[in-house]
């Protein structure tokens, strides 16, 4: 359970205390362990794998500020490897819980790895992800996208000379693309076409980027763009979020 | 233009590579012996394989290239794309003129080429050595049938000679119309005789051992257990595992 709140509301025979203590006696274990590695070779391996911890999603009223607020000071203070997040598949009749027969929140759960993954290896700010004007994750663009429409100002980027950290910080392109570009526009200046036969989102990415052959003339507003790109994709979630009615 | 025929080999390739240098052939067009019918205006050659030739072109390359680049030539070969023998000459041919770390100009089409083609043959590859799924016959051989996109075959060999070193094992592409076979010494090509039109999945019951079958419905029953039905997701499934495999799978039967 992501909060103290939560879990006095589901298990109250737990402390969170118990659970943060061997967290915090494992990091220090590892740590210590790194460091005795670095002075002999024959230190025996402890947890080579590292330490990870998973949450369950949905099943209480958590925001996914205060989600990702917890995964955050895992990754930071506990220096956790991974952070797991799960939707709560309805078991039980308890009142305090989702009734049976409500969907496994599989939307959610996916845009929460997303902003995880931004987090971790994209260099994303928790703030820059969730703030507590907007404490959920939107749930018909991922995350990273949504980050590029509330910052428009920063684009587009000229692919030729963008810093790397910001060209994966382009919605469609990820770190590999990104890697990519850099070492290819050592060669030559690179186009629009030599960056839609590399393989990366194009009909996502080409909002955000120009090179100076040729120029996206066009100012769009946030909303328009978030259109566009809604209406090229079919997602396999949509029942799950769709505001109309099915029939059968 | 000049015709190159080689003998379809990797090693027979690179000897072309060595000849095209070695001849001075202004424009060369490679092809796999057998499959051209000869170009009507132009001379045609066929390239002898030779070790010797075939190595100095590696080396060569080894000296040019990352040793990720390298990994990628075999691999893109494999893929028996139509056409790959010469994007791979002009790729060869590329980064012996250039400097280094041009493999990482992917705005030449070659290089880009080289890249997603062995990055397909490696996903495939990968696939390959998931997707087996052994059966054992009466003569305590286990036996596979698989028909993978590209000819991974001996891209998968080491992987399953080091997994299974103490089973006799026999993988078969039936695509290609050949197979691999480790009698727990060294693993060997080998091609099987079929008799025509024969049904590989009824056929092979009749050579079953004895508990084959009942180790088949564990395998089957496995699968319906770990199954979570709330958290079904048949895109994902079928992304990570494409109907095309399905046909020799012991759990999709």
């Amino acid at each position: 359970m992501p909060t103290e709140k939560s879990l006095a509301l589901m298990a109250p025979d737990k402390r969170r205390e118990d659970m943060i203590r061997p967290m915090e006696y494992l990091k220090t274990a590892i740590l210590e362990n790194r460091d005795e590695k670095k002075l002999f070779k024959k230190t025996p391996m402890f947890a080579p794998a590292g330490q990870s911890t998973q949450m369950v999603i949905g099943a209480t009223p958590e925001t996914d500020l205060e989600i990702l607020f917890m995964a955050n000071v895992f990754y930071k203070k506990m220096q956790l490897k991974r952070v797991y997040y799960s939707g709560y598949v309805p078991i039980s009749n308890d009142n305090r819980l989702p009734a049976i027969g409500t969907p496994v929140p599989m939307i959610r759960e996916n845009r929460l790895y997303q902003a995880d993954w931004l987090m971790r290896n994209y260099n994303f700010q928790l703030q820059e992800i969730v703030s507590p004007e907007n404490p959920l994750l939107d749930a018909d663009i991922d995350p990273k996208l949504s980050w590029a429409l509330r910052n428009l100002h920063l684009f587009p980027l000229d692919i030729n000379l963008a810093d790397y950290q910001l060209l994966m910080r382009v919605p469609g392109i990820g770190i590999q693309s990104a890697q990519k570009i850099c070492a290819a526009r050592k060669f030559k200046r690179l186009t629009m076409e030599h960056i839609k036969k590399m393989g990366i989102a194009f009909s996502r990415a080409k909002y955000f980027i120009n090179s100076d052959t040729q120029y996206e003339k066009k100012d769009w507003q946030p909303w328009q763009i978030r259109q566009f790109i809604l209406s090229g994709v079919n997602s396999k979630y949509k029942p799950n979020f769709s505001p109309q009615l099915t029939m059968f | 233009m000049d015709v190159i025929l080689y003998d379809g080999s990797f090693e027979g390739l690179l000897t072309a590579v060595f000849e095209i240098y070695e001849y001075k052939i202004q424009h060369p067009v490679i092809y796999k012996n057998g499959v051209a019918n000869g170009s009507l205006f132009g001379n045609s050659q066929e390239v002898q394989t030779n070790g010797i030739k075939s190595d100095r072109v590696y080396k060569k390359l080894a000296d040019k290239l990352s040793k990720n680049s390298l990994r990628q030539l075999y691999p893109a070969f494999l893929s028996g794309l139509k056409d790959i023998e010469n994007v791979l000459f002009r790729y060869i041919h590329f980064v012996l003129k250039s400097g280094a770390g041009v493999e990482n100009d992917v705005s030449n089409p070659d290089v880009l080429m080289i890249l997603q083609t062995s990055k397909k043959v490696a996903r495939e590859k990968h696939r390959m050595e998931a997707f087996v799924r052994f059966q054992l016959t009466k003569d305590q051989l286990y036996y596979s049938i698989i028909q993978p996109d590209f000819d991974v075959l001996p891209l998968i060999c080491t992987h399953f000679k080091t997994r299974y070193a103490d089973q006799r094992w026999l993988i078969y592409d039936a695509l290609r119309k050949y197979g691999m076979y480790y009698d727990k010494e060294k693993v060997e090509e080998v091609t099987i005789n079929f008799s025509p039109g024969i049904n590989h999945n009824s056929i092979a019951k009749s050579w079953y051992d004895e508990e084959e079958d009942l180790y088949q419905n564990l395998w089957r029953h496995y699968f319906s257990i770990v199954n979570i039905a709330a958290r079904k997701n048949m895109k994902l499934h079928l992304q990570h595992m494409p109907r095309r495999y399905w046909k020799y799978l012991v759990e999709k039967q």
